[in-house]
This record gives C-alpha cells, structure tokens and sequence, in this order.
C-alpha cells in the first residue's frame, strides 16, 4: 500500500518517511565512504525516537556481500534499539546547532542534510517536524523553512554541501491567500546575524518531489526516493574514469542518474517527479566512492515503430552469448537493468512479422542510461540479417565484444 | 590512434543550432573516459583521436538532460594510423522507410511513433495524439501599462512599454510536436518599426490557458491561466511544447535568438556544472567585452548572469551595474547586481535596496532562478529591519504574490495566476491571425 504525505491540518504518522531516514542511516554509517572526508558524526532525530539500525533495508539496493551492518559501525553487539531525540523543533535546533558548528570548522568538510517526512511549499518549502501545528494560531512556526536555511547556510565554510528532501510540495490551497498577506512562514535553523559572510560553495539540492507533488513510498518501508537515492549511491550514479580502482560518484552524476532513475520508474510508479534546481553550485564535488564491480545501467528497449514490439520475442545478449529474454510480448517499452558492458538486442518472430530475426550491432551500454530502438524495416527481411548500415553507407564490421 | 568523426544528424528547430557545441565524451567499454570534445549541433562532423580499438560510447548530454549516444566499432590499426568512421547522429523519429540504421545517437527518451523532435532545452514534448494539441494555448500577450495582477489585490505593475505581435508560425516549424506555435514581431508604438535600439531589449508576458490534465477537462475542470515571461528577442519564434512527465502541462521553446545562453540555463537547470562551465566560460568574456564595446546579447548577457549568480562568483565580475543599466526593462539584470552587492565584505545596503526596488519595478524577471533569488534577497532585508527593510516590505509583498504562485520547476518565470482574478494580462484574444493595431502606449 503506498503511503503520502497528506499536506494540511490532521496528518498522520508516515512509517514510511521513519523507515527511509533509519535506512540512510544505516547506509551512512555503512556503505559511506569518502577518504578525504570520512564520515565522522550523525545527528539522527525521529518520531518516534528509536533507531533500530538494520532494521529498514531499502528493497532493491545492492549491498556487497560483506558490507559492515550499521550497528557495528555504532559500536554495537548487535541490532539493538537506541533511543535518539525525538524531531522537535526544538532538538532538531540543538542538532543543526551541533552540526553547523562542525561542518563550519573546515572548508574541506561535506555538510549532508537528509529530511524526510511531511512538507509543503507554500512560496519556500517547509519541512513539517513533530511539533507541527502545536500552536493552533502559528500552526507552522515549528516548520524548517528550508529555503531560508538554504540561503544562510551559505555562510558555511563546508564547500561541498548536499542537502536531500524526501517530502511532498505541494501547495495548500487552503492556506495560499494567509500565507501571501501573513508573510513569511515557517523556521530557517540560521537567523540573520549568524556570523560570517555568502560564499561559493558546490551545494546542490536533492528533492523527492516536484513543485506541487507530492512524494510517497510503501507503508512501513523506506520511501521511494531514498530507495532510488541509495541505488545510485551503489553505483548507478558513478561516473567514468575509476580512481584508485574506486569508481566516484560525485555531486553532479548523483543529480543526473537520480533524474533518470526517476524517469525510469516513473512507468510504474506515476508518482515520482523529477526535480529541477537553483542552486548554488561552483564545482563538481567527489560525494563517495564504490568498489569496483558490476555497474547497473538503465536499459530502455523501443521499437520503431513501437506497436511492432508486441509482437516479437525481444531479448538482450551479453558479449558471453548469455541471452535474457523479455518475460512476455508487450507493446510497451522494454525496462531492464543491466549491468555495464557489452550487447546486442534483437527481437524473433515467428508468426508473420515483416522477418523472423532482427539484431543490432553490438552495443556497449554504460551508466546511467541507455536506450536502444530496434527499427523495423519497411519492407521484410530474408531471414537472420542483422540491423546493420543505413542508406548509401558501407556496412560495419561487428565489433569484437 | 584511430579517429572517428562525429556529427548530429537530429533535425532542429531553425537557427537553435547556428552557433552550438555540446559537450561530447568517448567512453571505453571499461567506463573510462578516452576522449572528449565538443559536438556542433548545427550539423558539422568533428574529428576525435581515439587511443584504442574495438567498441566505444560515443555521448552527448544535452541541455534538456537526455543523453544522445551510440556505439561505434573503432578499427584497430597500427599506431599513428588514422582512420574513420563516419557516425550518424539521429534524433527519434518517425517510420523508417530505410533499412535498418546502422548506428544513431538516441535520446535517452523512448521514441514515440507519432512524436516529432523533443525540445533540445526542454526535454520536451512527445504528442500521443492530435486531440492534445487543444490542450493549451498562448491566449494572451500583456500590454503595457497594465497591472499584472497575481492574486487577490496584489498587483504587480509593468512600466515597459512595448507592443507585441504574435502570429501563427509558418507550418514547417509545427511539427515539432507543439501545442501552438507562433512568430513574435515587435513594433514600436502605434506598430510603427521599432527603433533598433530599443527593439531587443524588453521581455515579454505571455498568458497561457490550458488544462492540467485530459481527465481534468473530460470532467469540466476549468482551464489554468499561466504567466510566462519571455527573453527578448527579435525574431523569435514561441512554442507551447508539452512537458515530458506528468510534473507540468507545457514548457516554452523559444527559436530565433542565439542558442547558447539557453543551453548554459538548461546545464545549470540539470545541476550540469561541467557542461555549463564548458559552454558558460567563453560567454563570460564575450559579455565583459560586449558591455565595454556597447551592449552585448540581452539573452546571452543574461544567461551569463545567471551562470555567475549560481557558482557564486557576481561580486568577482565587476560589470553587473553596467548590466543592470544596460537593459532598463530587464529585471534579471537588477537582481544580478543586487546579489552581486549582497557578496561584498562590506554590503551596501542602500544600493542593495535600491537595486532590489529597480527589479520589482520593471516586472518579473525572465527566469525562475531570478524570481527565486530576487524573493530571497528582499525577505532577508525585510528580516534585517530598520529603515530600509521596511521600504522594501511592499515590494516584498508584490514579489511573494508572485512567489507563492511560482512554479519552481520552470526556467521561464511561470506564475500561476489565480482563478478568481479576472486578469491579469490585458491583452487581445489571439485571433488568428491576430489584429496588428499599434496600441497607444500608455
């Protein structure tokens, strides 16, 4: 059952929003790994307040075999409870606190904020905590106003800093005319006069929600953009040339592999949005780092024209002749994920299409995405010719795979 | 070595492409990065050396954010030999009636049978069939001395003045998959020619009517009512395009003016800093010297502005007031130099005011990222308080109208206009062919 943020007066609980900041926790603690800025310190707050570490695995996410669980990480015997802050206003002021005070004493260090739970945008976007709406006449006084902290968060020293926002945006029609006359809503966890002076900085945003949507996830299981987000921190999002044997994930792969994820998945799942930014952003920062090892690209398979896919066995074959054949004939696009290297695509038929086999030319497909469009010829093939050399062009060799 | 020559084959809007290269990269089968150049989209072939033999990822990131790439089998040859192989770029297209292609650059976006070309900016438009084309239309073109109002009674008033002509775009333009699509002229007052000099320098307000959503209209959903600022630009050719995804109804695709001030925006608009870098670098020094030897492309210097706005480097350019004079009914212009003022060790705080009025006054800026940047700037000098802070509280007012109504993930500034306000853009309905009177200018 999916689960969304409903965006006024009588939200609810959303597991879902709890699951996804214990699951980027858990990844945090395990899986982060930047050598020249190793994690040091987490604040985590949550309501309700207890982090089960382990606990809220994302579905999907491909963890190496021998990666660390979080509870070690925290110096544990095991997957035991701990009580943390609960997410008030007021703790998550002590937190940010902490956290500024720590991320503004190194211009190298990386500052990461990770939100998820209720939000609107009413003209900033606010992220809704526990306290929401305990005072009925400033109802979202104990709301971030995250635009605002943006801004002044540029007084940091941090230069790499990733902020994540796993809620919705949507915009309350109900409040629209209050909000335009009352003026600004909502907290920023930096007041004006906090010390220090705009700099450059490489701070992008990363958002689950467009303007106006909403973001979602399953009940009592992490959210879908911090399953999405995690995919890419795997290894969909690195980009080319390894280091040190290590593939890179940096702050601008990480924002294109995201959008390609979400288009991906947006065929089944509608909700999912694609953002686009404003941020400041002067360089390209190194965010993490992925041992080498198979790197998952997104693989659209099309027809020219589309209708004819329905009605062929379209298959994908690796350079070791291993075939993977699509479940079942459907005009739709094919989506898979494969891993990086090289294939051809082809489809069979045998019930009356225009040929009875059609391949491309080997195909080497790289994160984040491919596509591959199989065109139909207009007139019909003699069997087994491969898709090969267009009109007045000398055909190409097959490549060695 | 080997080398292999590259060109895009997709057919593009006419003149987007005069003057473009994107950035292109050669990529092994390893995922290592083996070779990198740019790629003219007006066409032209490039040559890149290529250390290694056997199958390369030949790839290009657009400004909309799709990728275009192929595989192109490189011979193997002795060392220091040179061969080519010729790499045909195409975009999605309709029913081959050739045999099968051997190698294409595709858009990263499936094709779609009855699609034509996506918006390079956009990531635009696929239509599914013919009836959508109704789905939105540019229903009106504000006229000067008007209030555009934003909601309730907040109104935020033009003092350009400028008279705009909209005409249906020849037909070779519209299968590009617009929903309309039409040729802006510019005249000067009583649709006199205008003067030279002022012709290019003056945005423009378009309103958009348009249904959110098939479903919306079968069940009697009244139509939205959008306003859309527009660069300068003469000629220029405005389309309504549908948006990929379900996040948005349209986006805009503008054709005519100079390519690569929208390209930089559509790379900084995708968090693409290495391309926007690529392309925003060489336009940095064009601007500078285009505002010493008189006054620059408004499109591009805009842009430009933007490019330094977002990597933090405004209070380095030095030139911002002289952009900000240059085009006076340009709002971005103001903004620009009102944060590059805001980045001083020692702000001036007046001046910071005063630039931040001049913005309000001339309208909204072109770019979403303005309207952003432009709202910021006034609540934190409202919040600092005092004298000055409380002069600028109006102008607050008249920009949050704006802001609560923004649609953030738009580049062209896209206000939601309200449904109770009768409008907003006073302007005639769009005949086509439209009445050309020259309106007295009020």
């Amino acid at each position: 059952m999916e689960q969304r943020a409903a965006v006024t007066a009588g939200l609810g609980q959303l597991t879902t929003s709890v699951s996804a900041a214990q699951s980027m926790t858990d990844w945090f603690l395990a899986r982060f790994r930047n050598d020249a800025a190793p994690l040091t310190s987490v604040e985590l707050l949550l309501s309700p307040a207890v982090y089960m570490p382990d606990k809220h695995r994302a579905a999907g996410v491909r963890f190496p075999a021998d990666a660390a669980p979080a509870w070690q990480r925290l110096g544990l015997e095991g997957p035991t409870a701990l009580p943390v802050e609960a997410a008030t206003l007021k703790n998550v002021l002590s937190a940010f606190d902490r956290w500024y005070t720590r991320c503004n004493s190194d211009s190298g260090n990386v500052a990461i904020f990770y939100f998820s739970g209720h939000g609107l945008q009413i003209q900033d976007q606010l992220l809704l905590l526990e306290d929401f709406g305990s005072d009925p006449y400033r109802p979202l006084d104990n709301a971030i106003n995250f635009d605002k902290t943006y801004m002044m968060l540029g007084k940091c020293i941090a230069e790499t800093q990733c902020y994540f926002l796993d809620a919705c945006r949507e915009l309350p029609e109900e409040l629209l005319e209050d909000y335009v006359r009352g003026g600004q809503v909502g907290t920023g966890l930096l007041g004006a006069g906090t010390p220090g002076k705009p700099r450059p900085r490489c701070a992008p945003t990363y958002r689950a929600a467009a303007w106006n949507r909403q973001a979602s996830g399953p009940m009592g299981r992490p959210t879908h953009f911090a399953r999405i987000l995690q995919t890419c921190l795997e290894g969909l999002a690195v980009a080319p040339n390894r280091v040190r044997k290590l593939w890179v994930v940096d702050t601008e792969t990480l924002n294109r592999a995201l959008m390609k994820a979400i288009e991906f998945e947006r065929v089944t799942i509608p909700d999912l949005s694609v953002t686009r930014g404003h941020d400041e952003v002067n360089s390209v920062r190194n965010l993490h780092y992925v041992a080498d090892g198979p790197l998952p690209v997104l693989t659209v398979v099309d027809a020219d024209p589309p209708p004819a896919l329905g009605e062929v066995d379209v298959y994908a074959e690796d350079a070791e002749g291993k075939r993977i054949l699509r479940p079942q004939r459907q005009s739709e696009p094919w989506r898979l994920k494969l891993e990086k290297g090289a294939y051809v695509f082809g489809a069979d038929s045998s019930d009356g299409a225009a040929f009875s086999s059609l391949v491309t030319e080997p195909m080497v497909v790289l994160p984040p995405w491919q596509s591959v469009t199989l065109e139909w010829p207009a007139e019909p093939l003699p069997a087994d010719v491969p898709a090969g050399g267009s009109e007045g062009e000398a055909p190409t060799e097959r490549a060695p795979l | 070595m080997s080398q292999i020559e590259v060109r895009f084959g997709g057919k593009l809007p006419g003149g987007v492409s005069a003057s473009l290269e994107v950035p292109l990269e050669v990529l092994s089968a390893d995922f290592e990065r083996i070779a990198m150049g740019g790629l003219p989209m007006s066409g032209q072939p490039v040559q890149l050396d290529v250390p290694i033999g056997g199958p390369v990822v030949v790839r290009a990131l657009l400004p909309s954010g799709e990728f275009v790439s192929a595989t192109v089998a490189v011979p193997t040859g002795e060392a220091g030999e040179r061969s080519a192989t010729v790499l045909r770029l195409e975009r999605t297209g309709g029913p081959s009636s050739r045999a099968p292609r051997r190698t294409t650059l595709r858009s990263g976006q499936p094709a779609s049978g009855a699609s034509g070309l996506r918006s390079l900016w956009m990531g635009g438009p696929l239509l599914e069939d013919e009836a959508q084309l109704s789905e939105a239309a540019i229903t009106g073109v504000y006229r000067p001395g008007k209030p555009l109002q934003t909601g309730a009674d907040l109104q935020w008033r033009y003092e350009t003045a400028t008279t705009v002509i909209l005409e249906p775009a020849p037909q070779e333009t519209t299968d590009e998959s617009l929903f309309d699509s039409y040729r802006l002229r510019r005249a000067g007052a009583n649709g006199e020619e205008p003067d030279d000099s002022t012709e290019e320098i003056e945005p423009l307000l378009l309103k958009v009517d348009g249904h959110p959503a098939a479903g919306a209209r079968e069940a009697g959903a009244a139509a939205l009512s959008w306003a859309v600022s527009v660069p300068p630009g003469s000629p220029l050719d405005i389309s309504l395009v549908r948006a990929a995804g379900p996040d948005r109804l349209f986006e805009l695709q503008l054709s005519g003016g100079d390519p690569r001030g929208e390209a930089l925006l559509g790379y900084l608009r995708q968090g693409a800093f290495r391309h926007a870098a690529a392309i925003g670098e060489p336009l940095v020094q064009e601007v500078e010297v285009g505002l010493r030897n008189g006054v620059p492309d408004p499109n591009v210097a805009v842009a430009v502005g933007y490019y330094l706005l977002q990597t933090g480097r405004l209070s380095e350019a030095g030139w911002t007031e002289d952009l900000a004079d240059a085009f006076d009914s340009i709002s971005d212009g103001a903004v620009f130099h009102a944060w590059a003022v805001l980045g001083r060790p020692t702000p001036d705080l007046k001046e910071l005011a005063r630039r931040l009025r001049q913005a309000v006054r001339r309208g909204l800026p072109i770019y979403t990222t303005g309207l952003r940047r432009l709202y910021d700037a006034l609540s934190w000098m409202v919040d600092q308080g005092g004298e000055l802070g409380e002069e600028l509280s109006d102008d607050l007012a008249i920009t949050r109208g704006a802001a609560t109504r923004a649609d953030w993930e738009a580049l062209f500034t896209t206000i939601r206009l309200d449904r109770a306000s009768a409008l907003l853009l006073e302007g005639e309905p769009l005949g086509l062919p439209p009445p050309v009177p020259g309106a007295p200018l009020q």
